[in-house]
């Protein structure tokens, strides 16, 4: 399975799920299947945190990357580095509450 | 007019829809028989569970990951408090341990010592992170007087099942129809 990103956004949402879950995750496999479950966990992280604005919009119904522009979707990857609006206990609890569906993505 | 205004409400914030915190309080603490599972236990520590059957895959990461046919998985991850780093203690008060605030989260034990703001953290956390409402199945249970709490949640939909130790969480979530959730529950003794 293949994802809409280029190899240099790849390779910065690595570098993202590596700092989430540690070297592990440098071996996981990039696709659109893991790029929509990290969406989905952003918007939980915000949800949870009050921050709307930093979800990409517009997400709404069916597949976020549909609906998403390529350029913001590089945009959403880049602001996935600076997560100093997201509470700390956020964070961590969509963490663990999705890593088992993150490594299913990933080709586990 | 006002029905389309309380749908754009609806749309803009879902958990207004899903949560219903729970005034009466949670549910009752229960009983279950233990039942060993079919296949090798997997030590935590003071305890210990089955699996129910051969995974096609097994995984060790921070825990362990097994795999299923059919969309099937268990999985554990310890989870401590340097997981949630330095917002446990401004939830659950001072000197609080990760056990005491999922006690808390999980209305294990009373909310009355904390502080007006705390309570509308807590209250906010059990329905937006936790997902936890009157409406969602949370079952508490105890072993060898260690609470065990067996929730099954929606988005995703899971059976999380949480063995609730003072420093550490050990944290099960099971992938499945709920027969196969419940399998590992009832195999889950002290050591």
């Amino acid at each position: 399975m293949t994802s809409s990103l280029d190899f240099e956004d790849e390779e910065n949402l690595r570098e993202v799920l590596t700092s989430w879950y540690g070297p592990t995750a440098q071996n996981w496999n990039i696709n659109d299947k893991l790029i929509n479950t990290i969406i989905g966990m952003v918007k939980d992280m915000l949800d949870c945190s009050h921050t709307m604005s930093y979800v990409p919009q517009p997400i709404s119904f069916g597949n976020p990357l549909s609906q998403l522009a390529r350029i913001e979707l590089k945009g959403f990857i880049n602001r996935l580095r600076d997560d100093s609006r997201i509470y700390v206990i956020c964070k961590k609890t969509v963490l663990y509450k999705n890593r088992t569906t993150l490594m299913e993505d990933a080709g586990y | 007019m006002k029905i389309a205004a309380i749908w754009a409400l609806l749309l803009l914030f879902p958990s207004l829809s899903l949560a219903e915190p729970c005034k009466s309080g949670f549910a009752h603490e229960k009983n279950f028989d233990y039942m060993p599972g079919a296949f090798l236990p997997v030590s935590l520590g003071t305890f210990q569970f089955d699996l129910p059957a051969r995974p096609e895959r097994l995984a060790s990461v921070n825990g362990l990951l097994a795999i299923y046919s059919q969309g099937r998985s268990i999985s554990h991850q310890p989870l401590s408090k340097e997981e949630i780093s330095g917002d446990v203690e401004s939830i659950a008060g001072s000197k609080s341990s990760i056990g005491d605030l999922y006690k808390l989260i999980y209305g294990i034990t009373s909310e009355s010592h904390l502080g007006k703001a705390q309570r509308a953290r807590l209250l906010e956390l059990r329905t937006s992170l936790f997902g936890i409402d009157c409406k969602n199945a949370v079952e508490i249970y105890r072993i060898n007087g260690t609470p065990v709490i067996f929730h099954e949640t929606r988005t995703p939909r899971v059976f999380e099942i949480l063995i609730i130790h003072d420093k550490l969480i050990d944290y099960i979530q099971v992938k499945g129809p709920k027969s196969f959730a419940t399998e590992i529950l009832k195999s889950i003794k002290k050591r």
